[in-house]
């Protein structure tokens, strides 16, 4: 494990090196420029798992070491040609697999730039071999993000070679001698203060702190405010189009807005509410084509993969046809987000949600403790989720299963909405359990979803031309991979509604949500 | 983890040499990779400058009593370690049958570092033994390096029947051709027309070039001081080749 000094001012680089010298054989490498770029998705996945992934060109490869931020661990490198974007473009090895599952679909994107001049001296041992190395670093950031260029620690850093320890107690005594530092925090996260990035910052959750004696219309309001914040935070990277998370990201936002709006009710007038679930209807309908594609293209090796091997070549051309509608959507969707219909849905949204509440509302709800609204709600939808889905039976039609998952979604959104009313931990609890239903529910309507979409496709591409039959063949395999799945999750959902009925399960949710004058389920 | 053994029941035929220059490959890569010097003469710890020493020797790795990763060495280069020789190696198999399973020793030693390391490269002693038995029950791939003569062709048939006899997978085997002297007829006939029962046969041959031999007096791999080099540009070709051929260890 690396350990990193700081260099105070007026210690220099060659004072170190001659006082090292005397005591040690010393190989020293010729002093090289690096220009380092640290990498991280745009909701800092990396950051999150405690590691950092910094990229440095050599030549016309790029070497990368995706190390810990705090704390043990290996780290990890690789070199590569180009610089991936994906964790999907990486050559398989160690490095994809294991960074696959913490970036997942999510683009890797430059956050900070540091400059470095790096001096490297290795302790030889009597055979010449290297049993440690120091490395000092003059470090700067160049102009990024229309920051100018600036200072940053010089830095001094001991490298263990495995087995020999020695060498390196002996290094961290010298440098404790010569006033250098042990540094806190990886050189990376004084760079991004500097230009004054926050690792960390955006999530797409909610993250809220709501006073339980708040109105109700005010504490809708934060709601839809920092729905807004998330749905703009989005809206550059959905515009470009790469990375299928901002899209995702932008249009959970919208349909959580319309569920506020729907479910939270009685708290704005009546007029003011339908003009703007119109409206979010508007943003869920130009969003939704660009969506459908980008589960398609996320989902298609996993589908390719379920085919026989013989036939998986042949469902290819579906992939292309998936890309050039993905192309022509992502237009339209560009579009419309430049139209003037949504630039003046966003300023008076914006407008409403920052005005104060009415004082003289006469609305049922407007004036009550958010408190008292919130429990209402769920309590009310809880006992809905229950009712659906006890009727549910063998020969219920599918219409019963996506009724309820509609449902569920709503007791899931609100839940949210609402989560800081509630002891953390259990309302934690309860909405896990509820995420484990939903899963199920989910699972049968995609699948449903997907086989009619994929049915569409293929009549699109036969209208197109050029697909040949191999190709249609082995979507029809793929048909009826998903109709099968489709069938094994209605199977499943018997036992998964069972568990989240329990009786002791729904007295969590009534101890949580019902007040005391409240009906029983 | 993949695990790859150099084996030969031959000396002197570049088993180390190959085991050495691949690992090197692998590790430039950025995959963590360990090379485990099994010869008691210790070539392979030779060549990273590292002593050929276990303390406590072959006998106390094998039985157990303290952690192989104390045994463990940094190379000169990243991402590659070497777990080094002992002279006691000479002794190994007395060391190996008195264990439990006598063949499953080295798969059990080496199952700790199932995420540590990406490759693992076992340098072997030439001859069969109990120790060559726990290298094809460990390895994933045998590298057989081979030189172009009807004897050491007459060995790699050896080998595979050794393989059939003990019900290992010969697919296991991947022979090549090492030490290609291009002024030898004989060499020459045999490696452009490959005999049809050398199966599984790779296509990468590795030249006669005395830049290999220089190793030694480098004590580095080859990459470090002869990088254009023939002999440098095909252990390249053939470690791309070996990759395809490499398969999850279990
Ligand atoms: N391609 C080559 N060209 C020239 N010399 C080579 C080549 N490969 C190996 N040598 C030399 O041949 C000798 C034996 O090689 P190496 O040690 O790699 O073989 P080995 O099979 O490991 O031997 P042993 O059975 O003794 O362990 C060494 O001196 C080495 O430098
Ligand atoms: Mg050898």
């Amino acid at each position: 494990m690396r350990i990193e000094f700081i260099i105070p001012e007026g210690v220099r680089f060659e004072d170190l090196q001659s006082t090292i010298q005397k005591n040690n054989r010393i190989l020293t490498e010729p002093s090289r420029m690096a220009d380092r770029t640290y990498y991280d998705s745009f909701d800092w996945r990396l950051y999150l798992n405690n590691s950092l992934l910094e990229g440095t060109r050599d030549g016309s490869e790029n070497l990368l070491v995706w190390r810990p931020l705090k704390g043990k661990g290996r780290d990890l490198r690789l070199r590569t040609g180009r610089m991936p974007r994906f964790a999907r473009d990486l050559p398989a090895g160690q490095f994809r697999d294991l960074l696959e599952p913490v970036l997942e679909m999510r683009e890797l994107a430059s956050r900070v730039r540091i400059r470095s001049r790096t001096h490297t001296l290795r302790v030889l041992n009597r055979d010449e071999k290297t049993v440690a190395y120091l490395v000092v670093e003059e470090n700067t950031l160049p102009r990024q993000q229309g920051k100018r260029p600036g200072k940053l620690d010089d830095r001094a850093i001991i490298i263990p070679v495995k087995g020999y320890p020695k060498p390196c107690n002996e290094l961290v005594k010298f440098l404790q001698a010569s006033g250098l530092t042990p540094a806190q925090h990886d050189l990376m996260l004084a760079a991004l203060a500097t230009i004054g990035e926050i690792p960390g910052s955006y999530s797409s959750k909610l993250n809220l702190k709501l006073d339980p004696a708040m109105r109700a219309d005010r504490a809708t309001k934060v709601i839809l405010h920092r729905l807004l914040e998330v749905m703009l935070q989005n809206e550059d990277g959905t515009r470009t189009g790469t990375d299928s998370e901002f899209l995702h990201d932008f249009r959970v936002a919208i349909r959580r807005t319309r569920s506020a709006l729907t479910q939270i009710k009685e708290v704005f007038p009546k007029q003011t509410t339908e003009r703007y679930k119109t409206e979010f209807a508007w943003m869920g309908t130009i969003t939704s084509p660009s969506r459908d594609l980008d589960v398609y293209l996320l989902n298609f090796d996993k589908y390719r993969d379920s085919l026989p091997a013989a036939v998986q070549a042949d469902i290819e051309p579906l992939r292309e046809f998936l890309i050039r509608h993905q192309k022509i959507e992502l237009r339209a969707l560009v579009k419309a987000l430049n139209s003037a219909r949504y630039r003046r849905l966003i300023k008076n949204w914006r407008d409403f949600l920052e005005q104060p509440v009415n004082e003289r509302s006469t609305l049922k709800n407007s004036w009550r403790p958010v408190t008292e609204v919130a429990c209402e709600r769920i309590w009310r939808i809880y006992r809905r989720v229950i009712r659906e889905g006890n009727a549910i039976n063998a020969e219920s039609p599918a219409d019963d299963l996506h009724e309820l998952r509609k449902t569920c979604k709503k007791l899931r959104y609100l839940m949210e909405f609402f989560q800081s009313l509630y002891p953390a931990t259990r309302i934690r609890e309860l909405i896990r359990k509820l995420k484990t239903l939903q899963e199920n529910l989910g699972d049968f309507q995609d699948y449903e979803v997907q086989v009619t979409t994929l049915k569409t496709f293929s009549h699109q591409m036969v209208a197109e031309g050029e697909v040949s039959p191999d190709t249609l063949l082995a979507m029809g395999m793929l048909i009826d991979g998903l109709e099968r799945r489709q069938h094994q999750a209605r199977k499943t959902f018997t036992g998964r509604f069972a568990d989240f009925s329990l009786s002791k399960n729904q007295g969590h949710f009534r101890k949580l949500f019902a007040s005391s004058g409240e009906p029983q389920v | 983890m993949k695990v790859i053994a150099t084996y030969n029941i031959k000396g002197g035929v570049g088993k180390t040499a190959t085991a050495v220059n691949l690992a090197w490959l692998a590790a430039r890569e950025g995959a963590p990779t360990l090379i485990w010097d099994l010869d008691p003469q210790g070539a392979a710890s030779y060549y990273f400058r590292v002593k050929p020493r276990i303390k406590g020797g072959g006998k106390r790795l094998i039985e157990g009593k303290r952690d192989l990763d104390d045994f463990i060495r940094g190379t000169d280069f990243e991402w590659l370690d070497l777990l080094p020789a002992d002279f006691s190696y000479r002794n190994m198999d007395l060391y190996l049958e008195q264990a439990k399973k006598p063949v499953r020793q080295l798969h059990k030693l080496l199952k700790p570092f199932k995420h540590e390391y990406y490759y693992v490269f076992l340098d072997c002693p030439p001859s069969i033994s109990l120790v060559s038995e726990n290298i094809f029950d460990a390895a994933s791939s045998v590298l057989v390096p081979t030189i172009p003569t009807t004897l050491s062709l007459r060995t790699y048939k050896q080998i595979r029947k050794f393989f059939r006899q003990n019900r290992l997978d010969p697919s296991k085997l991947l022979p090549f051709f090492s030490m290609v002297d291009r002024r030898k007829q004989l060499h020459c006939s045999i490696v452009d027309d490959s005999p049809t029962d050398m199966q599984n046969l790779l296509e990468t041959s590795i030249p006669y070039d005395s830049n290999v031999e220089r190793m030694g007096s480098h004590r580095a791999p080859l990459g470090e001081f002869a990088p254009n080099s023939r002999s440098a540009r095909c252990y390249e070709a053939l470690w791309e080749e070996v990759k395809q051929h490499l398969s999850h260890w279990e």
